[in-house]
């Protein structure tokens, strides 16, 4: 068999299984009321979006609305639909999100802000309380991933001299000793923060301070935290979650995969019929914290 | 929204928060005619706060050019536009709308969100005056264009747009000085303080992700010191204290002296409504247009005090006392030809004599056989 001939084969079957692959729009009236978790007996893929078990969970789309109830807001929603998949097995709990956004946002910077998504469960879900956040004595569970978070992982932590290859600082000054920048034949050589000791994070205290959105170390692209009301989103101390998502064609798919039960008491327990919501950010429409779409409670029903 | 008084601009206005002065307002005041724009204060600052990553290009304390100059590029341009008409009425009371006031719906601040090349050039339009020099010309005692050094820092603001525009409420004030600080640990970089200041003030971090802003040097302030910017000033142009709360106003105070019983200091655009804390005093040379603007209707008065200080030895004892000493003034007294400046405790802390004393020495040093280069 010629090499010709071999490449063309595991083309077409490259096409085959991408096309079988793909989490196709079942067609659908309108939007769907209520989300249907399907019992697999599969594992709950982690990271790919392509896995066949997905197909075993029906597609329904999720309206998402302007959050423009509370300052600061959005006037209008640039992300309007969400298609949401929902499946579990005796251990884990998995969702494959899917929405439209014609620009990978995954940096930050002054004026760039990242693409997000989160789900919400109640943590007393006979009481949902405000599907905002929750409320005093109604608190919820939220799974937030970002963008950037991701690109930290698979890219190294985000650093100045991503955002401005043609930098130059002479040297960042410390007590005991400054860190130099340097020319070598590769050329400009910048000291990364990953490098610098926590003294020398001084000049930084949210890192220092361990603040976690300025985790340089991160290892899943994805936070766990409790909230009881607007302004209140708070980091869980044990994070059990996790999240994975791929762009391609213009299109988010990132897939959410939670324990079924958890030893964390401010982890959403998970009973045949509770309730989820979602919010979407897209970071080219400078959409962050509660400039958002977002959903109201839609019932979730564990089948 | 609750109703709060902001006597800069002689009225209540629209804030999101109660009322709530600190037991005393940490408080500075810049003479503007003496910068040289020697950038010492930028420089100390940031060797001190901001060498580190994410701050390559952050600067808490700037000196700018104006009219032309602005760090942030154009952030009062920007700014200005936004509020509509700017009025005062006889009494000085503004009747125009503040940041809060014409707040677009859902917004809690009138602002606007810089790009990052807005804060690439440092010192654009440096020493830029407002006219082109012929070539030739010469100081004739009336100047022919004018320019001018504003030093900036954060206001550490009586009514801050950025605490008020923080939906995670990672801001706060403190209650004994009156500081604004960004809790490092609770601040997510949505950036709404950013945006929100109007004086731009409160810098993004990309690396760290948060915001940071000028912390007035808290740990010098807390024991007894002025902060680095007004330490190291080279044309001895700022002096930091406390204002004290309304109601406990004290002449012997430097900073209520200055601020409220001379008011030879005036606020920078006290039209935004943040009620400042870094009190200016306007530069002479520069038409009255321009700095009403700036500095609101008090202009005219503040500057004939100014002008009138050579005759008003208290007040000329007060300007004395500016980057004098280390230590944070608290009170005053001038005696004969000096000027003192005590602490918190009734310490002397400082002592200035209105007239330098004069040495000549002999143009010939007998002893070393040399001529000396300098005499006084
Ligand atoms: S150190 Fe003083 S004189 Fe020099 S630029 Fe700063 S404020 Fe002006
Ligand atoms: S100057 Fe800006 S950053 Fe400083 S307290 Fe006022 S609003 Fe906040």
């Amino acid at each position: 068999m010629s090499k010709g001939f071999v490449l063309p084969f595991i083309g077409t079957l490259l096409g085959m299984l991408v096309s079988c692959g793909k989490a196709e729009e079942k067609p659908i009236e309108g939007f769907s009321q209520e989300i249907i978790a399907i019992r697999v007996s599969d594992t709950i893929p982690l990271t790919n979006p392509d896995a066949k078990v997905w197909q075993e969970a029906p597609a329904v789309l999720i309206e998402l609305k302007p959050q423009n109830m509370i300052p600061p807001i959005i006037q209008d929603a640039v992300i309007k639909q969400l298609t949401v998949r929902a499946i579990y097995n005796d251990d884990y709990f998995g969702m494959l999100l899917e929405w439209e956004d014609p620009t990978k946002d995954d940096i930050i910077n002054v004026d760039k802000f990242t693409d997000q998504v989160a789900i919400q469960f109640p943590i007393t879900p006979e009481n949902p309380g405000s599907f905002m956040m929750g409320n005093k004595g109604a608190p919820v569970h939220i799974i937030h991933w970002k963008a950037i978070w991701q690109r930290d992982i698979e890219q190294g932590y985000l650093d100045i001299q991503d955002l401005y290859p043609n930098m130059w600082v002479d040297l960042y000054y410390f007590k005991k000793q400054p860190i130099y920048s340097e020319f070598t034949e590769e050329g400009v050589k910048m000291p990364r923060v990953e490098e610098f000791s926590p003294e020398q994070n001084d000049y930084n205290p949210a890192i220092k301070m361990r603040n976690p959105v300025s985790l340089i170390e991160r290892q899943i692209p994805v936070e766990e935290a409790f909230a009881e009301g607007f302004g209140t989103f708070t980091t869980q101390l044990h994070q059990d979650a996790f999240a994975w998502g791929k762009y391609e064609d213009g299109r988010w798919r990132v897939i959410f995969v939670r324990p079924m039960v958890s030893p964390d008491s401010r982890d959403a327990p998970l009973p045949a019929e509770t309730m989820v919501a979602f919010a979407v950010w897209d970071g080219s429409a400078n959409q962050v914290g509660g400039r958002k779409q977002y959903t109201p409670w839609i019932p979730l029903k564990l089948q | 929204m609750p109703k709060v008084y902001n006597w800069h601009i002689g009225r209540e206005m629209e804030y999101p928060y109660e009322e709530s002065r600190p037991e005393k307002q940490v408080a500075w005041v810049f003479d503007i005619n003496k910068c040289i724009e020697c950038q010492t204060c930028t420089v100390a600052c940031k060797t001190t706060w901001t060498s580190g990553k994410g701050q390559e290009s952050m600067f808490w304390n700037n000196v700018e050019t104006k009219p032309y100059g602005g760090y942030p590029i154009g952030w009062d341009l920007s700014i200005l536009p936004k509020l509509g008409e700017q009025v005062w009425n006889e009494n000085n009371v503004y009747e125009g709308k503040t940041v809060f006031e014409s707040a677009p719906q859902g917004e809690k601040v009138n602002g606007y969100l810089p790009s990052d090349e807005d804060y690439a050039h440092f010192n654009l339009g440096e020493d830029e005056c407002t006219e082109i020099i012929e070539k030739g010309a010469f100081f004739q005692g009336i100047h022919k264009a004018w320019m001018f050094y504003l030093a900036r820092i954060c206001n550490h603001c009586t009514y801050p747009a950025c605490l008020a525009a923080c939906p995670r409420k990672a801001i706060y004030k403190r209650k004994e000085d009156g500081i604004v600080l960004v809790d490092q640990t609770r601040c997510r970089g949505y950036r709404e303080c950013v945006k929100a200041c109007p004086y731009k003030k409160v810098f993004f971090n990309m690396v760290t992700r948060t915001s940071e802003k000028c912390i007035a040097c808290f740990p010098l302030i807390e024991r007894g010191e002025q902060p680095r910017c007004v330490q190291t000033c080279i044309g001895k142009i700022r002096l930091m204290g406390f204002l004290s709360p309304p109601e406990k106003i004290r002449r012997d105070n430097p900073l209520d002296f200055l601020v409220y019983y001379k008011k030879v200091a005036l606020p920078l655009y006290p039209q935004f409504g943040l009620e400042p804390n870094v009190y200016y005093i306007p530069p002479v040379h520069v038409p009255r247009e321009f700095l009403y603007q700036m500095f609101g209707p008090m202009v005219d008065e503040a500057i004939e005090t100014y002008r009138s200080a050579s005759e008003d030895k208290e007040l000329l004892g007060a300007l004395l006392l500016f980057t004098s000493t280390q230590k944070i003034i608290h009170s005053f007294r001038v005696k004969g030809d000096y000027v003192y400046g005590y602490d918190d405790k009734g310490n002397e802390v400082v002592k200035v004599p209105f007239t330098e004393p004069l040495y000549i020495r002999p143009y010939f040093d007998g002893k070393r056989n040399v001529y000396r280069h300098t005499v006084t």
